[in-house]
């Protein structure tokens, strides 16, 4: 890790050189992480070349006092989010558990994407993860955000109170009511027994 | 212990997060409560398929495309300009200096230069949320009279901030061209290079807080706003054992009998001269008044708008308003000279 010091130093002092080896250290993870928040690769890549610049902008309020690599997810958590927040203004998403209101003022009732896919086709792994990534898509931000951190990127509970700016009661709270809510969703899919 | 209270703990119970007596206790309802174990399992298992999710592979392209982007930030913020125009409320009003000194806000007044080069370019969150929205507006217009409206409003937001200001610009003008319509407004000013200027001056002193507390004083005494940096800016002093920095903001036929002030407080070196070119930023807000100016003049030409022409007309007015203030601002910026005054621990006592 006294490595990473080092090239955290010269890349305060301009070295780009130093700071790409750090970007070469992390970029499959921050990539991945990007990728499960967004849920898309054109997205992930631009969310990752956007986390890492931002991140060299801001060195030095890097403290040390956590890993490069800590602070590099939550730098690139919080473009995510940004990003995706920004995007909610504008286009407004449908939520799947809210009816459909008509012009007319009639609610229809919304069909879900997941009806056509029977169990057995879910359970080809790739298509299975794809699926996942669309349930994870619809869930909140906070809840999102402790589930890919935790249980896709398997951060521990203080890493992940680092990245959050939270405490651990909050992160331990927040991951339960995260993955009940993916839980009983899978439940009801009949996804888990 | 209640079913309810258990399933609480199942979450931190799969991470071994639980205490030695709650894990007692829950080990102990698992074997008696089916429906828990039955949520228990479940829970285990979508974790193992969630750690089983597999990554994405980055494409190749990745490490030379940032190669290119880091280079042009690079020379962005490490220019001959090290020395960038800090955001406003980075600023204490030194008015207030003397009773922050007093009941002990200074320290966390204190503002790492970091968030400060970071935040030169960053507006607070709601600013920023109001430029997307003026830039979606702007998009919006710019693709009146042509057929492919949608294609225009899903250009992703990403993408529409690397197009440049004027790019949007010389596509509204060949619009309105095409429509045969005439450009009213005259073509932005060419713009004069415009400078922040900056004094450093370095001092040497046997006591950083006393020096430190004595020149937030003499900006107190002067009522000029300061910030304190708990170590000097310049990347050289950055691996010097104990340095500090305050900077003051004066006015220009002010700053030399400041120094002279400051001279007082130690050892000094003859203060270095920088200047900070501004101009960009100073031709962007006049860029930006222009646009928004022609946009206004088009809503404002129509014979009927819809609603949400009007919304849009009341956000671009809105934005030149602001535009105007940034400009006031910068105008003062201009005026305005930034000492910067570096304490270095004298040790040779
Ligand atoms: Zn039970």
């Amino acid at each position: 890790m006294e490595l990473e010091e080092q090239l955290v130093k010269r890349s305060l002092q301009g070295d780009t050189i130093a700071f790409e080896q750090l970007v070469i250290q992390y970029q499959n993870k921050i990539y991945a992480l990007s990728y499960r928040y967004m849920g898309n690769e054109e997205d992930a890549y631009d969310m990752t070349q956007e986390a890492f610049l931002k991140a060299y902008r801001s060195l030095r309020t890097f403290k040390g006092d956590s890993s490069f690599g800590t602070w590099m997810y939550r730098v690139a958590t919080n473009v995510c989010l940004d990003e995706l927040r920004r995007r909610k203004r504008r286009i407004m998403p449908l939520s799947l558990d809210e009816p459909v209101a008509t012009t007319d003022g009639d609610e229809l009732a919304k069909e879900l994407p997941d009806t056509s896919l029977t169990p057995d086709i879910i359970y080809e792994q790739k298509e299975f993860s794809e699926y996942i990534q669309s349930l994870l898509n619809e869930m909140k931000a906070d809840h999102k955000s402790v589930i890919v951190l935790r249980d896709i990127m398997e951060l521990s509970y203080e890493e992940m109170a680092e990245v959050l700016n939270c405490s651990l009661g909050t992160v331990k709270s927040r991951l339960s009511r995260a993955r009940n809510t993916l839980r009983k969703k899978l439940e009801d899919r009949e996804l888990l027994p | 212990m209640k079913c309810e209270h258990i399933r609480e703990l199942l979450s931190a119970y799969v991470d071994n997060m639980t205490d030695a007596k709650e894990n007692r206790i829950i080990a102990a309802h698992l074997a008696e409560c089916e429906a828990c174990r039955h949520e228990y399992d479940n829970l285990q298992l979508m974790c193992t398929i969630l750690g089983n999710m597999g990554q994405p592979e980055l494409p190749e392209r990745f490490t030379e495309e940032f190669h290119k982007r880091l280079l042009e930030e690079k020379t962005r913020l490490f220019s001959a300009k090290e020395f960038r125009r800090p955001r406003k409320s980075g600023w204490v009003a030194a008015g207030l200096a003397a009773i922050a000194l007093t009941i002990g806000i200074y320290v966390s007044s204190i503002i790492p230069i970091g968030a400060w080069i970071a935040n030169f370019d960053e507006k607070p969150a709601e600013k920023e949320r109001n430029n997307i929205a003026i830039e979606d507006i702007i998009r919006s217009i710019k693709g009146w009279g042509t057929d492919n409206n949608e294609v225009v409003n899903e250009v992703k937001i990403a993408d529409s901030q690397k197009k440049s200001p004027t790019k949007i610009d010389d596509e509204i003008t060949s619009n309105e061209n095409n429509a045969g319509e005439k450009v009213v407004d005259e073509e932005p000013l060419p713009v004069v290079p415009k400078y922040i200027e900056d004094y450093a001056t370095k001092i040497k002193v046997k006591d950083m807080e006393e020096a430190t507390d004595q020149i937030v004083q003499i900006a107190a005494a002067n009522n000029l706003e300061y910030k304190a940096l708990p170590y000097a800016s310049n990347a050289q002093a950055l691996s010097a054992n104990k340095s500090k920095e305050v900077n003051i903001k004066v006015d220009k036929n002010k700053s030399q009998s400041l120094i002279k002030q400051l001279n007082n407080i130690g050892q000094a070196a003859s203060p270095v001269q920088n200047k900070l070119e501004i101009t960009n930023e100073y031709a962007q807000v006049e860029e930006q008044i222009y646009i928004t100016k022609k946009l206004i003049n088009k809503l404002e030409g129509k014979n009927e708008l819809s609603a949400n022409e009007a919304t849009d007309l009341v956000e671009l007015k809105k934005h030149l308003e602001e535009s105007y203030t940034k400009k006031i601002e910068l105008d003062k910026e201009v005026n305005t000279v930034i000492v910067r005054v570096i304490l270095e621990e004298d040790v040779s006592h």
